[in-house]
């Protein structure tokens, strides 16, 4: 059960270039700042599967935005409203609410549009910030975080360790 | 190579595992989730027990099937409120991805009202209750409404708001702030010892002799100066006076209105509770007005239970959880709202028989359906009834104007041993009769009205009172006597005003039946107890005119002090003063001639000494 969870775990994380985790990032901010019971949140899994993005980084980003998102929701509601209700906006709104592909998309439901457009908003530069951030820890922090004694028992997992035989197996 | 770059193949095996995990997961426990979710917010709307047996999930079509459904009723949780055996719904399956709940069909059967229960049905909210029902003060208005009314003349006084009663009130209150002001004014004035020291001054100053012309001018100064204090004293006086006066015109005026209240109070008692000359009065009023109070008190209760769920809470009202949003709707062609119920089929079960019927359209978002809900029940061949028919509309599509109505029709209703009035002293059944109802009621936000009548026949009423020898006696003998021979009667409800202070008014044949018939006996009785009313009224308002006459000659009487008072003070002006005046005046006079004389001499001498005379 372990080395079969190890494999897939390895499968998934092999993927380490900063760019994979990075991505993995911006995905994980979007599933955690909406609503996960929405249909872009399916296209995020999916894409968080087939695409080669770093998964444990994936779901690291989706627990992580999902604990900011429970105290920004107000925001999101607040923008949701203001852009649903721009006077100028209307006619767009009304057009797409007539077609059942965009009713699907829950468009027209505050949280899901506020949450959407600020976790857009904010990918972007996420993706740049933690290229860089993963950078400069690999090239300046990774000896120095090695010693840490958690990090020490943490090697010593058997989790671990079966994850490592693997890798010097080179089967993921 | 791009592609295996970028695409993990594996991902797709993950990803169907995880679609296929939660849906299976769903499936699982779907049935569970609803059940929970039933019987937590249904008890929680409610405020009594709602519990169904079994809940499952059907793929196709999709949808739930309930099965032994109850809700226990709030005011006695050992009955239901409703219950089914077994409801089946259809839901949408394409709005469902749109965030909306759309169930195309529910079937409903074997539906029972008012079922016992083998176990108790009271429910302890788990958070504080908000106003799901009507409250205790509605209940007891809707009640007094529509309740008989006792004969009793101690009664009718005590629950009647009199006229007579309030403005004794208003004169007790205005008297007793006159009195203050009144007696606050008197202090202002001058007392005994000033008037006192006036005459002592005026009597010093004039009794004893001038001496001088300067002494004379000095007395003359102080003289005016008492003469305008004198004056000023005066002046205040008569403004005093003059509030008595007023005070006096104005409790004198409150005080005949007041002896005129138990007139007026008698007119209004003799509307209201049917009593006069021509005797009977309403008497289908109070021999029915405690059932059809109690109908009327449940129907609205039922109402007021139900309303929520057909339109949208007001602006104010709207408490968005912060957490979840809300869904905008957009004006477009087949918009449809959060949660709707196409179509509902409901089979009733009744004692005797079904009634078939089905409800259209319902949503708590009927602006957005843009559709009013609709209700239409029918029963034929029910035992005990021809045919039963209701059809209703609740309109909410703008919540500022509302309006829910219905209009129903029952034909050859059955009535075997019907409890007319429960009364001690006159227990009146309907032992059988056959009644076509028929009726329309419209609510209009918070005004309703109804009207309906019911159109008996074949009828037998039967009374099993204790009848004694005295007057009182006699009437009930004859009056069930009367009844009893009736054999056709109607009776036309109306009802009116606002939910919670409803004017309910109850017509019927029997009063001109029994008019008729006992119009002599009645007309005794109700002269007596008119002539009783009169007395009450008389005697209260002979008990408080007594006091309150006598409040207002002791005004009367301090007007009168302060006349005197004015007088005694005009008096000193006008004699005292003025007198002694004259009398100076004429010692000054005195004096100067006597001068004058003295010098004519002395130049008479001094000439007659000069030229030798």
């Amino acid at each position: 059960m372990l080395t079969a969870l190890a494999k897939l775990l390895q499968a998934l994380n092999a993927e380490t270039r900063p760019a994979q985790i990075s991505l993995a990032f911006v995905m994980g901010l979007i599933l955690g700042f909406t609503p996960l019971w929405s249909v872009h949140n399916l296209l995020v899994l999916f894409l968080a599967c087939i695409v080669r993005v770093n998964f444990s980084s994936f779901l690291l980003a989706w627990g992580l935005f999902s604990s900011i998102a429970y105290w920004l929701d107000p925001v999101f509601i607040g923008v949701g409203e203001s852009v649903l209700n721009q006077p100028s906006l209307q006619g767009a709104w009304s057009s797409m609410y007539q077609s059942d592909l965009w009713r699907v998309t829950h468009f027209n439901h505050t949280l899901t549009m506020g949450s959407v457009l600020v976790s857009l908003i904010i990918a972007v530069p996420l993706f740049f910030v933690s290229n860089l951030l993963i950078e400069l820890y690999r090239d300046k922090l990774f000896v120095w975080v090695q010693k840490f004694r958690l990090v020490q028992m943490l090697k010593t997992s058997k989790l671990y360790n079966i994850y490592q035989a693997l890798d010097a197996r080179g089967i993921v | 190579m791009w592609i295996k770059n970028w695409i993990r193949w594996s991902g797709f095996a993950v990803f169907s595992s995880i679609a296929l995990s939660v849906g299976a997961l769903a499936y699982i426990l779907a049935g569970t989730f609803v059940k929970d979710a039933i019987e937590r917010q249904g008890s929680e709307a409610l405020g009594a027990q709602v519990s169904v047996e079994e809940v499952s999930l059907s793929l196709s079509p999709l949808g739930l099937r309930l099965e032994n459904f109850e809700a226990a009723s709030p005011q006695d949780p050992m009955r239901n409120a409703v219950a089914f055996e077994q409801a089946r719904v259809e839901v949408s399956l394409w709005p469902l991805f749109m965030g909306q709940l759309v169930i195309d069909n529910l079937r409903v059967d074997q539906v029972e009202f008012d079922g016992t229960r083998t176990h108790s049905g009271a429910y302890v909210s788990a958070t504080p209750q908000g106003k799901s029902d009507l409250d205790s003060s509605d209940e007891a208005k809707a009640e007094s409404v529509a309740q008989s009314d006792s004969l009793s003349a101690k009664e009718i006084l005590d629950r009647e708001e009199l006229l007579t009663v309030r403005l004794s009130e208003e004169f007790l209150a205005l008297h007793k702030s006159e009195k203050q002001r009144l007696d606050q004014l008197r202090k202002g004035l001058p007392s005994k010892g000033t008037y006192q020291g006036y005459q002592g001054e005026i009597e010093r100053l004039t009794s004893t002799k001038l001496v001088s012309l300067e002494d004379f001018q000095q007395r003359k100064k102080r003289l005016k100066e008492i003469k305008r204090a004198i004056k000023e004293d005066q002046a205040l006086v008569k403004q005093v006076k003059n509030e008595y006066r007023e005070s006096y015109k104005l409790l004198s005026m409150k005080l005949e209105a007041l002896k005129n209240a138990p007139k007026t109070d008698l007119l209004a008692l003799k509307q209201k509770y049917g009593l006069g000359a021509d005797g009977v009065g309403k008497l289908s009023q109070q021999l029915l007005g405690e059932n059809l109070g109690q109908w009327t008190q449940q129907a609205l209760y039922w109402y007021e239970t139900v309303k929520p769920f057909l339109s949208s809470p007001n602006e104010e009202e709207v408490d968005i959880a912060r957490a979840e949003g809300r869904y905008i709707h957009f004006e477009g062609v087949g918009s449809l709202p959060d949660f709707l119920l196409r179509a509902a089929w409901l089979d009733i079960a009744l004692p005797g028989g079904h009634l078939t019927g089905q409800l259209q359209d319902v949503t708590h978002q009927p602006e957005v359906l843009k559709r009013p809900a609709r209700l239409t029940l029918r029963g034929d061949d029910l035992k005990g009834y021809e045919s039963v028919v209701l059809n209703a509309e609740f309109n909410h599509i703008d919540p500022n104007n509302s309006l829910d109505k219905a209009d129903f029709l029952i034909q050859q209703m059955r009535i075997d041993d019907f409890t007319v009035s429960g009364d001690e002293q006159f227990p009146l059944t309907l032992v059988r009769a056959t009644a076509d109802i028929k009726g329309d009621v419209a609510i209009t936000k918070d005004m309703f009205e109804l009207d309906a009548t019911f159109d008996f026949s074949d009828a037998q009423f039967s009374s099993d009172a204790q009848f004694s020898s005295d007057a009182d006696s006699g009437i009930a003998k004859q009056l069930a006597k009367v009844l009893e021979s009736i054999r056709q009667f109607d009776i036309t409800l109306g009802a009116s005003g606002q939910l919670d202070d409803l004017h309910v008014s109850i017509d019927s044949s029997l009063d001109e039946q029994l008019k008729f018939a006992l119009k002599d006996q009645l007309s005794v009785k109700q002269k007596a107890l008119e002539s009783e009313l009169k007395v009450s009224l008389d005697a209260k308002v002979a008990t408080l005119s007594g006091t309150h006459g006598d409040d207002l000659v002791q005004l009367r009487n301090a007007e009168g002090g302060l006349a005197e008072q004015q007088k005694a003070l005009e008096q000193m002006l006008s004699s005292e003063i003025a007198n002694y005046k004259a009398q100076l005046a004429k010692e000054f006079a005195d004096k100067k001639a006597a001068e004058r004389k003295r010098a004519k001499r002395k130049a008479k001498d001094a000439l007659r000494k000069k030229f030798g005379f």
